[in-house]
C-alpha cells in the first residue's frame, strides 16, 4: 500500500478509536446521571435522554465502520467456501464492488438529508441542538465505511487463496469470550 | 390516478385514526378511480418526527401530528399549547380565523413547504396518579410526571415544582407500573385506550392543554393539484373535520364514563379550583410566548382565550 | 406479488448467496427495488438510516453487551461461574441448565431478547466452553433461551401489542409467565438430554466448606443481579427518622442496562481489582464495533420492513387470511405460517405493527382470546429472532462466540425444535396463556 494511503488509514484508526471511546463513555455517564438525578435529587433533566441515545448511536455507528477493518460484519459465506479459488476471487471482487456502490449511494442519501436539515433548520425541542449536528455521524460513518472497503481492494485483487475480508486472519474473540 | 399517501402516527381505532378513515372514504366517494388513497396507521411508514420531513420532501401528502411536533421546524406553534391559554375549541377556532394571528403563527409552515389545511381536536389533557388524587397545583410538588417532549408541557409542570420527565410514550405503561414515574397526563380517549387508568387510578380533569392536530399537506403538491381535484379533497377534509369537531367531546366524555365504570376515579374541578391551576401555570405564557411572538401578540391570544373561555 | 417485491426478494437471495454482509443484503435489495419501481426522495433514506435506530429501548442491547464484557474483564463472570460450578457442576448438564435458568431470571429484568442473549450469553457461552461443553451446545442453547426475554415479562413486544390492540398490558405480562416457565423447563430438559448425549465432563462434588468459600467470593458479584431486581421492581417502602424511603422502582429496563454496566465497572476495578480503567477502555473498544455491526443490520432490516409496508405486502397477506373464511384452528395455524415466513425477513416490532391491525379483529371475531393471540404472536417473534438470515439473537451469539452465522443456525437447530413445540403448545392450549390472568384479575 502506498505511504499516503497507509497514513490516512492510521489517522482514521485513531479517529475511530477516539470516537468510540469518547461517545460510549459519554453515553454511560449521561445514562447514570439521568438515574441519579431523578432518584437521588428528584430532578428530571429533559435533554439527558436525548444525549444518552445520541451518544450511544454515535459510538456504535463509528464502531460499524471499524467492524469492516476487523472483518466482523456477519455474512453467509457457506457457498463461497465451496467455490474454487479463481471463482471465489471473482465473487469477492463483485462483493466488494457491491459494498462500495451501496455505501456510496447511502453516503449520497445521507448528505442529501444533511443538506435538507441545514436548509430547513430544524432544532431538537428537548436539547435545543440543531438536528443536523446530531445527524453528522451518519455521513461520517458511511464515508468511513467507503474508505474501509476501498482499503480491502489490494487484498481482494491479490492472488486467490485467503479471505480478503479478514486479511489478517479471523478476528480475536469478543472480550466476554476470552 | 393521483396517489395520496397519508401517514397517521396513531392507531386506526383512535379518534384521529377514525377521522382519517372518514377522510379516505369521502375522497374515494368524491373522486372514485381518479385517486388512489393509501392510509398507513400506527406510524408504520414514518414516525412522529420523520413524517414532517417526509411531507416536506413530497414522499407523502398528508400528516396530522400534534402542534408540538411542528415546533422543531416552526417553533412559534408551541405557543398554541401553552397551559390554559386557549382552553376551548371556540378559542382555537377564533385564532385560526383571525388573519393576522394565523399569518404570524402558520407563516413558518408555509415557508417550509407545508400548507396547513385543517385542525382536528383530540381533547383536554388531564393528570392522573396512582393511589391518591392530585387536586391542587400544590399537590404536584415533587411528583414524577411524564409529559410529551415539548417546552409547553414541560414548563407547565416545572412551574408547579414537579419532577418532569419526557420518556417515550411506548415506555410509559412499564415505567408507570413499576413506579419509575408517578403520574401521566394524556387526554380522555388515550387514558381509555392505553388502559393507564388501571395503574394511575385517580384522574383529575385539570384540562390544562386543549390538544389538537394540525393537518398539513405538501404545499407544492397542493398547488399543482388540478383545481377540481383540490376542491374535492378540500370538501372531503371539511366533512372529516366537521365529524371530528362534532364528536371529540362526546367520545372523550364516554371514555371517562367507561373509565369510571371500570373502577378508576375521575375527579372534576370546581371553577375556583380550575382558576387556581390556571393562575399557577400562567407565568409560563410570558416566559415561553413573549420571546417567540412578542408581548403584543401574546396579549391578543390571551384576550381571545378569555373571551371564548 | 408485485414486481417491486419480487425484485427485492430475488436480490436479497442473490446477495446473500454471494456472501454480502447481511446489512448490505437487506439495504441494497431495498434500495434497488425502491429506485426502480417506487422512488422516494433519496434524502428520506438518509433520514431512516439514523431514525431507525434512534430509540431508547434499543439502547438496552449495547449496554448489556458492554455490561457482560465488563463482568468478564472485571472477574465477575469467573466468580459467578465458580459458584454455579460449586453448586451444580457435579451434575451432568448442570451448567447448561444453569444457563437456561439464568436466561429465565434475566428475562424478568429485561424486555428484549437481544439484550438477554448479550448479557447471559456473554457470560454463559464462554463459561460452558471452559467447562468442556461443545461450542455448538453453548451457542445453540443461549441463542434460543435468550428469546425468553420477550415471553417472560417485562416484554417490549407485549407493550406494543397492548397499545395497538387496547389490551391490558399488566394482563398480557401475567399471561406470559406460565408459557415462559413451560418453555424454560422444556429447554432445561433438552439441556440435560443433550449434555448426557454429548457426555460433557462432570466436575467432582465439592464439600460444603468449598461451596461456602465460592459463595463468599461471589458475594459482590451477586449484588449486581440483586440490585437490578430491586432497581426494576422496587422494594417495600420503609421509614427512617420520619423520612420515607423507596417503594417504587428506580429505573426503566433500559436504564437498568446502563446501571448494570456502571456497577460491573465499579466492582471489577474497586472490589475485585481484576482490571483497571485502561482495561475497561480496551474492553469497550473491542465491544463497540460488534454492537455497531448489529446496529447497521438493524437499521437496514427496518428499512426493508418500510419497503414491504409501502408496497402493502403485510396488509395484503393479513387481508387474505381474514377474507378466506375458515375455522379457528386453521386460522391460527395459518397465522403461524404467515408470521414464521414474515419472521425470516423482519424482527419483532415491525411484525406487530404491520400484522396486528388486521389480524387482531379477525381473531377476536373467531373467538380467540386477545391474551392467547398475544402469546402466539410473541412466540412467533421469538422464532423470528432465531430464524436466519434476519435475527438479532443469531448475530449477538455469532459475535460473542466468534463463529460464522451458519454455524450458529446449525447449532440452534435442536433447540429451535423445542421452540416449535412451544409454538404448537401455546397455539392449541389457550389455557396456558389465559389461566393465570383469569386467576389474578
Ligand atoms: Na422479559
Ligand atoms: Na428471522
Amino acid at each position: 500500500m502506498p505511504e499516503p494511503a497507509a497514513m490516512l488509514l492510521r489517522l482514521i484508526d485513531r479517529l475511530e478509536t477516539f470516537g468510540m471511546a469518547f461517545f460510549f463513555s459519554a453515553a454511560l455517564i449521561a445514562g447514570v446521571a439521568q438515574v441519579v438525578a431523578r432518584y437521588v435529587f428528584n430532578a428530571g433533566v429533559v435533554w439527558s435522554e436525548q444525549a444518552f441515545v445520541k451518544f450511544t448511536v454515535w459510538a456504535c455507528l463509528i464502531g460499524a465502520a471499524r467492524a469492516v477493518r476487523d472483518g466482523l460484519h456477519v455474512r453467509v459465506d457457506l457457498f463461497l467456501d465451496r467455490l474454487p479459488p479463481p471463482a471465489r476471487r471473482a465473487a469477492e471482487l463483485a462483493n466488494l464492488a457491491i459494498n462500495l456502490a451501496f455505501c456510496g449511494t447511502m453516503l449520497w442519501a445521507a448528505l442529501g438529508y444533511l443538506d435538507f436539515l441545514i436548509a430547513v433548520g430544524t432544532t431538537n425541542v428537548e436539547s435545543g441542538v440543531p438536528e443536523w449536528v446530531a445527524y453528522l455521524v451518519t455521513p461520517l460513518f458511511l464515508a468511513l465505511m467507503c474508505v474501509r472497503y476501498a482499503a480491502l481492494l489490494p487484498a481482494t485483487l491479490a492472488p486467490p487463496g485467503g479471505n480478503p475480508w479478514q486479511p489478517d486472519g479471523p478476528p480475536p474473540p469478543a472480550p466476554a469470550a476470552r | 390516478a393521483t396517489r395520496i399517501v397519508i401517514n397517521n402516527d396513531t392507531q386506526a381505532t383512535s379518534l384521529k385514526g377514525q377521522t382519517w378513515e372518514l377522510f379516505k372514504r369521502e375522497i374515494e366517494a368524491e373522486l372514485g378511480p381518479r385517486v388512489q388513497v393509501q392510509l398507513h396507521h400506527s406510524g408504520t411508514l414514518y414516525d412522529q418526527r420523520g413524517q414532517v420531513q417526509a411531507l416536506q420532501l413530497g414522499a407523502i401528502q398528508f400528516i396530522a401530528p400534534v402542534a408540538g411536533i411542528y415546533a422543531a421546524t416552526a417553533p412559534k406553534l408551541a405557543v398554541l399549547g401553552l397551559p390554559y391559554l386557549l382552553p376551548t375549541p371556540r378559542a382555537l377556532q377564533a385564532v385560526i380565523e383571525d388573519e393576522d394571528l394565523s399569518r404570524a403563527l402558520f407563516g413558518e409552515l408555509r415557508a417550509k413547504a407545508m400548507e396547513p389545511v385543517a385542525f382536528w381536536l383530540n381533547g383536554h389533557r388531564d393528570v392522573g396518579r396512582r393511589g391518591t388524587p392530585i387536586l391542587r397545583p400544590a399537590d404536584m410538588r415533587g411528583v414524577k410526571i411524564r409529559v410529551p417532549a415539548g417546552a409547553n408541557y414541560v414548563e407547565a409542570f416545572r412551574q408547579l415544582g414537579a419532577n418532569v420527565v419526557t420518556i417515550d410514550w411506548g415506555e410509559v405503561p412499564t415505567a408507570l407500573a413499576q413506579g419509575v414515574i408517578d403520574a401521566v397526563e394524556p387526554v380522555a380517549n388515550a387514558w381509555l385506550a392505553s388502559k393507564l387508568y388501571e395503574i394511575a387510578n385517580h384522574i383529575t380533569r385539570i384540562g390544562y392543554v386543549l390538544d389538537f392536530y394540525v393537518v398539513c399537506t405538501n404545499k407544492a403538491w397542493w398547488e399543482r393539484l388540478p383545481a377540481a381535484t383540490r376542491e374535492a379533497v378540500r370538501r372531503s377534509l371539511g366533512k372529516a373535520t366537521e365529524w371530528n369537531w362534532a364528536n371529540t367531546e362526546r367520545i372523550n366524555e364516554e371514555a371517562y364514563q367507561r373509565i369510571a365504570t371500570l373502577g378508576a376515579t375521575v375527579h372534576a374541578l370546581t371553577p375556583e379550583q380550575r382558576a387556581e391551576w390556571r393562575e399557577a401555570m400562567r407565568p409560563v405564557w410570558a416566559r415561553l410566548g413573549n420571546p417567540l411572538l412578542g408581548e403584543e401578540v401574546m396579549q391578543r391570544l390571551a384576550r381571545i382565550g378569555e373571551t371564548h373561555g | 406479488m408485485s414486481a417491486a417485491v419480487a425484485t427485492a426478494v430475488g436480490l436479497f437471495v442473490l446477495l446473500a448467496v454471494l456472501g454480502a454482509p447481511i446489512a448490505v443484503t437487506l439495504g441494497a435489495s431495498t434500495l434497488v427495488a425502491l429506485l426502480l419501481f417506487d422512488p422516494i426522495p433519496l434524502p428520506l433514506i438518509g433520514q431512516k438510516i439514523l431514525s431507525n435506530i434512534d430509540s431508547t429501548t434499543l439502547m438496552a442491547v449495547p449496554f448489556f453487551f458492554l455490561a457482560a464484557a465488563f463482568m468478564e474483564t472485571g472477574g465477575i463472570v469467573r466468580r459467578l461461574v465458580a459458584l454455579a460450578q460449586a453448586l451444580v457442576g457435579h451434575w451432568r448438564g448442570g451448567i447448561g441448565m444453569t444457563g437456561i435458568l439464568a436466561c429465565m431470571f434475566f428475562a424478568a429484568i429485561s424486555g428484549s431478547s437481544g439484550a438477554t442473549v448479550a448479557a447471559v450469553g456473554g457470560i454463559m457461552i464462554p463459561a460452558m466452553i471452559r467447562q468442556g461443553y461443545s461450542r455448538r451446545y453453548a451457542v445453540g442453547s443461549m441463542t434460543t433461551a435468550g428469546s425468553l426475554g420477550i415471553l417472560i415479562p417485562p416484554s417490549i413486544p407485549m407493550v406494543l401489542y397492548g397499545f395497538l390492540t387496547e389490551t391490558s398490558i399488566p394482563k398480557l405480562f401475567v399471561a406470559g409467565v406460565l408459557p415462559g416457565i413451560v418453555f424454560g423447563l422444556l429447554l432445561m430438559a433438552l439441556a440435560r438430554l443433550l449434555a448426557i448425549r454429548e457426555r460433557v465432563p462432570v466436575a467432582p462434588r465439592l464439600s460444603w466448606a468449598e461451596r461456602r468459600a465460592a459463595f463468599r467470593d461471589a458475594l459482590p458479584a451477586l449484588s449486581l443481579p440483586a440490585l437490578l431486581v430491586v432497581g426494576i421492581y422496587g422494594f417495600p417502602a420503609f421509614e427512617v427518622l420520619g423520612h420515607r424511603v423507596g417503594g417504587g422502582a428506580i429505573f426503566t429496563p433500559t436504564e437498568a442496562a446502563v446501571v448494570c454496566t456502571a456497577l460491573a465497572a465499579l466492582i471489577g476495578t474497586l472490589v475485585y481489582r481484576d482490571t483497571t480503567l485502561a482495561g475497561l477502555l480496551r474492553t469497550m473498544l473491542a465491544v463497540t464495533p460488534r454492537v455497531g455491526m448489529i446496529f447497521w443490520i438493524t437499521t437496514m432490516a427496518i428499512l426493508f420492513s418500510f419497503f414491504l409496508t409501502q408496497e402493502g405486502v403485510p396488509a395484503a397477506l393479513a387481508q387474505w387470511l381474514v377474507e378466506v373464511r375458515m375455522p379457528q384452528w386453521l386460522f391460527l395455524l395459518l397465522v403461524n405460517v404467515v408470521l414464521i415466513v414474515a419472521g425470516i425477513f423482519m424482527d419483532g416490532v415491525p411484525m406487530i405493527l404491520l400484522f396486528m391491525p388486521i389480524l387482531f379483529p379477525a381473531a377476536v371475531e373467531l373467538g380467540v382470546d386477545p391474551l392467547h393471540l398475544c402469546i402466539i404472536v410473541v412466540v412467533n417473534i421469538e422464532l423470528a429472532l432465531i430464524s436466519p438470515p434476519v435475527g438479532i439473537n443469531l448475530y449477538v451469539s455469532s459475535t460473542i462466540a466468534n463463529v460464522p452465522l451458519h454455524e450458529v443456525v446449525i447449532a440452534s437447530l435442536p433447540w429451535v425444535a423445542v421452540a416449535f413445540l412451544m409454538l404448537l403448545l401455546v397455539t392449541y392450549v389457550p389455557w396456558l396463556s389465559t389461566f393465570l390472568p383469569g386467576v389474578l384479575f
